[in-house]
């Protein structure tokens, strides 16, 4: 039995693989090319899926819409450049203190915001973006106002950097990915399906919410201490509410997959943006449009089929007499598992037609 | 009865509890004791919106109640939250099945397996274990990895009922647990519900089905108006002049109570 | 002396827009439960089209076929944008995030065929008075005059007519208004035309006091938005209160505290009363609150 919540894992590294082999090609390609403006693509893509992972963790396992996600990167990339300024730590302290900035701001926020819902829910995250937007420009002693802040040491436009984006954002996906099938994951996810009900089996579901979102903005926060080893310059326009829309676009393209609709809608989102940059009114116009067009007409994203969690499903072995060391000796657990073990010669379930859904 | 047993406190001790839905009084200074030995099943009957299910919802939290007091085994549970009565022993299920239907039967019971930690708990093999003992207990044994979407009602409101088992339960809550079963799967919730209280488990069941209620409960309480107008056993109840006027219904008198079986 | 008078004056007129901005939020939202974040650009887009393109040499007539184009447009956008996504089981908070793409792309738009820069202003009653030393445009009054009858007019035709008392039936129970035989989409376009007819005027008498440009920032939106939580979600009046209260509290504090504060204050009071009081000054609960479990 312990084997088969192994397997579970182990079926889910195929996933992982597949992503660290996406991310790795990824890499590779842009390094071979050798242009800045691939490397620079390349890295916003990067930053850009970890930002789509972390509002995955608010919105697609705790369904809590979050517009907060770009003012709490913007916190990351603050505090790690206060914190290398002040004490000239290198990056690793830098990036340690910025996802204990960001979790200690969702923790902050979460906790007067949780027992709003849905659309409210996300208009008070609306009033906390905004909030972060103006506190970074008017806050001119500890972010340099609106002419911004210089990054010590920055690397811009490296492929070691990179390299390390990527290999971040791989991990992070991969992280989703188990998280989806641990306990704690089924547990949440389970929220997300019926909040009454999960309350009435015992589960702590405002620890949960809060946890998602703590662990949501430390990742997020994180993200902005990468940005600030890439970019040479920071300032608040960086930071503004337009581009936590454009983050809930590429979660909401990517598809109801937490591991291969992040790195679609990030993916997506990203290649029309680098298209567009050349005319800075285009890039918002298309933002716009995706907003109207995805969200009205394509709900269910690029990979809206996929069930997003895990199955405890059959075949499983029950445990022999002889020698496992978690066979259960009692009479109703072997006849349990002789029960379960007889289902195990059947075929395992029926596929389930896709049942119509509110998005 | 002992001293030692009058020592114990009860399965469940309602007293004065109110409960308003804007101008509407649902509950007004509601008292309902039921024991914690020995183990029985009561059944709630009342008309719709008698407040049957309020009930239910104000014991299982949630809803908030408006004044009074709700003692289940000794914890005070309007000082608690809804997670807190799984911890307490109390399970309850709905009327409508709330399932997770994109999952196998046994997921559905896992997670109810998983939520409430004893000392000497296994893990998630011991969680599974569990939670398909609990299906194998109400007859689903068989159909562990089946989808939950794609399963009849009845079987679903097995599935529902063998979750809230999972959470071993002292106290057990059930919401029309008949209500879309046909006859067959009715005499064999019968037959499961009172294995159940042999085993040592109270229910607090508010049913409709009188065949069921006569067959399972031994004691029958009738809710009118947001109090209690009625406590005694089923036969008692039938016969009921009070009863019969204000539930039954003058002419019924199709049900003989039998313990176990249903006709 | 001349300070405060000033003061006054401004925040009045802020407030007054605000309170309007407010009140077509509320349009929409009560008959939809929709927020409408796109009020600002609806609302430039209004004063555009009357400073940039001008169909006529009177400024009046002018106005008036900017507030009937940008009704119209209202009217469009909810068929286009909104009614399709609405009728296939969006969730409000989809529907509002579809309403922030709605702005942008308007002002995206916008400034394709405007450009970015400020337009010369060219307000309908131009000259103003002098009182206690501070400059009280004409054009301000009217504002006030326009809101007092356009607040009149919209409540007289909820009250006394057909289609005011389905939407004030849509707006209690919409599955239920079905059930009556009332339209109920055609009448959510109704609202949304109403709403942004309302827009159009503020857009058309304040913005010219304050100059005419479009500003990638979706502030105003918020800013409505905020006056209606803080007056009260669903409440008419209460959005009209709710913008004078914000419209005083912040501005007054721009003027003498710091003038850096004002949105930053805007923003910080939403988010108080989104987290203590949603229900707003009015008290109404919103319904969209979880459990205390």
């Amino acid at each position: 039995m312990a084997a088969w919540i192994a397997r579970a894992h182990v079926r889910a590294a195929r996933t992982d693989l597949a992503m660290v082999v996406v991310f790795a090609a990824v890499v590779i390609f842009t390094a071979a090319h050798g242009s800045d403006f691939a490397t620079t693509t390349t890295i916003n893509f990067g930053l850009f899926t970890l930002l789509t992972a972390s509002l995955q963790i608010m919105l697609g396992f705790s369904n809590q819409a979050s517009l907060t996600q770009v003012g709490i990167y913007g916190v990351g990339a603050y505090v790690a450049v206060y914190v290398e300024t002040e004490t000239g730590v290198a990056m690793p302290v830098a990036l340690l203190a910025s996802l204990a900035a960001g979790a200690a701001a969702g923790l902050l926020l979460a906790l007067p915001l949780s027992r709003l819902r849905e659309h409210i829910l996300a208009m008070g995250t609306l009033a906390v973006q905004v909030i972060l937007s103006e506190a970074f420009v008017h806050l001119t002693s500890l972010t340099g106002g609106v002419n911004g802040e210089a990054v010590p040491d920055a690397l811009i436009d490296s492929v070691p950097v990179m390299a390390t984006i990527c290999a971040c954002a791989a991990g992070v996906i991969i992280g989703l990915n188990h998280f989806r099938i641990s306990r704690v994951g089924r547990r949440i996810l389970a929220v997300k399906a019926d909040e009454t009900m999960a309350a009435s089996i015992g589960i702590n579901v405002r620890w949960l919410r809060l946890m998602a979102v703590a662990v949501s903005f430390a990742v997020a926060a994180g993200a902005g201490c990468l940005f600030t080893e890439t970019a040479g310059f920071i300032s608040p326009d960086d930071f503004t509410l337009t581009s936590s829309l454009a983050v809930l676009v590429a979660v909401i393209l990517g598809g109801r997959s937490v591991t291969w609709g992040t790195l679609a809608g990030a993916a997506a989102y990203s290649v029309l943006n680098a298209e567009t940059t050349s005319l800075p009114g285009l890039s918002d116009l298309l933002l716009g449009i995706m907003l109207v067009v995805v969200l009205g007409y394509l709900p269910s994203g690029l990979t809206g089929f996929r069930v997003p969690w895990q199955r405890v499903r059959l075949p499983y072995r029950a445990p022999r007499a002889s020698g496992a060391a978690d066979s259960d000796p009692t009479p109703q657990g072997t006849a349990a598992a002789a029960a379960v073990d007889a289902c195990a010669h059947k075929e395992p379930h029926t596929r389930p037609r896709i049942l119509p859904r509110k998005w | 009865m002992s001293a030692v047993t009058a020592v114990e406190p009860a399965a469940l001790r309602v007293a004065g509890l109110c409960k308003s839905f804007g101008g509407v009084r649902v509950l007004r200074d509601f008292e309902l004791t039921v024991p914690a030995q020995p183990q029985a099943a009561v059944a709630i009957l009342g008309q719709n919106g008698a407040g049957k299910t309020t009930l239910l919802n104000l014991i299982t939290r949630l809803v908030p109640a408006d004044a009074g007091s709700i003692e289940v085994f000794g914890h005070n549970v309007l000082a608690s939250a809804a997670r807190h009565l799984a911890g307490y022993g109390v399970a309850r299920t709905f009327q409508n099945p709330r399932l997770l239907l994109d999952e196998t039967c046994l997921s559905n019971v896992v997670l109810g397996a998983q939520s409430v930690r004893r000392r000497r708990d296994g893990g998630t093999v011991a969680a599974m274990h569990r939670a398909a003992e609990a299906l194998e207990r109400v007859g689903l044994g068989g159909q562990t990895g089946r989808i939950a979407g794609t399963l009849p009602f009845g079987s679903r409101k097995l599935v529902e009922l063998a979750r809230a088992l999972a959470l071993r339960p002292r106290l057990l809550l059930l919401d029309e647990p008949a209500a879309g079963l046909s006859d067959l799967e009715e005499s064999r919730l019968a037959e499961i519900l009172t294995g159940l209280t042999d085993a040592g488990i109270t229910l607090l069941l508010i049913e409709h089905r009188m065949a069921l209620v006569a067959a399972t409960a031994r004691r029958v309480v009738m809710m009118d108006g947001g109090a209690i107008v009625f406590d005694g056993d089923a036969a008692a109840a039938i016969a009921s002049p009070l009863v019969r006027e204000r539930y039954l219904g003058a002419g019924f008198d199709q049900v003989k109570p039998e313990r176990g079986k249903l006709r | 002396m001349n300070e405060l008078t000033g003061a006054v004056a401004s925040s009045l007129f802020y407030g007054t827009a605000l309170g309007l901005m407010a009140l077509a939020f509320t349009i929409i939202y009560t008959v939809s439960q929709v927020f409408n974040f796109a009020v600002g650009q609806f609302m430039i887009l209004a004063a555009l089209l009357t400073t940039a393109v001008r169909f006529t040499g009177s400024a009046v007539v002018n106005d008036l076929i900017a507030i009937a184009l940008v009704a119209a447009m209202g009217s469009a956008t909810y068929l286009v944008a909104l009614r399709w996504p609405e009728r296939h089981g969006a969730s409000p908070l989809t529907l509002v995030i579809i309403t922030f793409g709605i702005g942008i792309v308007i002002e995206q738009v916008a400034i394709l065929a405007w450009g970015s820069y400020p337009l010369s202003e060219a307000p309908v009653l131009g000259g103003h008075f002098v009182l206690n030393g501070t400059y009280v445009p004409y054009q301000g009054l009217l504002l006030i005059a326009a809101a007092a009858v356009t607040v009149t007019g919209l409540g007289l035709l909820q009250r006394h007519t057909v289609v005011g008392k389905q939407l004030i039936a849509l707006g209690g129970n919409r599955a239920t208004a079905r059930y009556y035989g009332i339209n109920d989409r055609t009448l959510v376009a109704v609202a949304w035309t109403t709403s942004c007819a309302v827009l159009a005027i503020v857009g058309t008498l304040y913005l010219p006091l304050t100059g005419v440009a479009i500003t990638t920032d979706l502030s105003y939106g918020v800013a409505a938005f905020a006056a209606a939580v803080i007056g009260g979600l669903g409440n008419p009046a209460g959005a009209l209160f709710g913008g004078l209260i914000v419209a005083f509290v912040t501005n007054l504090t721009g003027v003498y505290v710091n003038p850096n504060l004002t949105d930053l204050l805007t923003f910080a009071m939403l988010f108080a009363f989104l987290v203590f009081r949603p229900g707003g000054l009015t008290g109404r609960s919103i319904e969209l609150l979880g459990p205390r479990a």
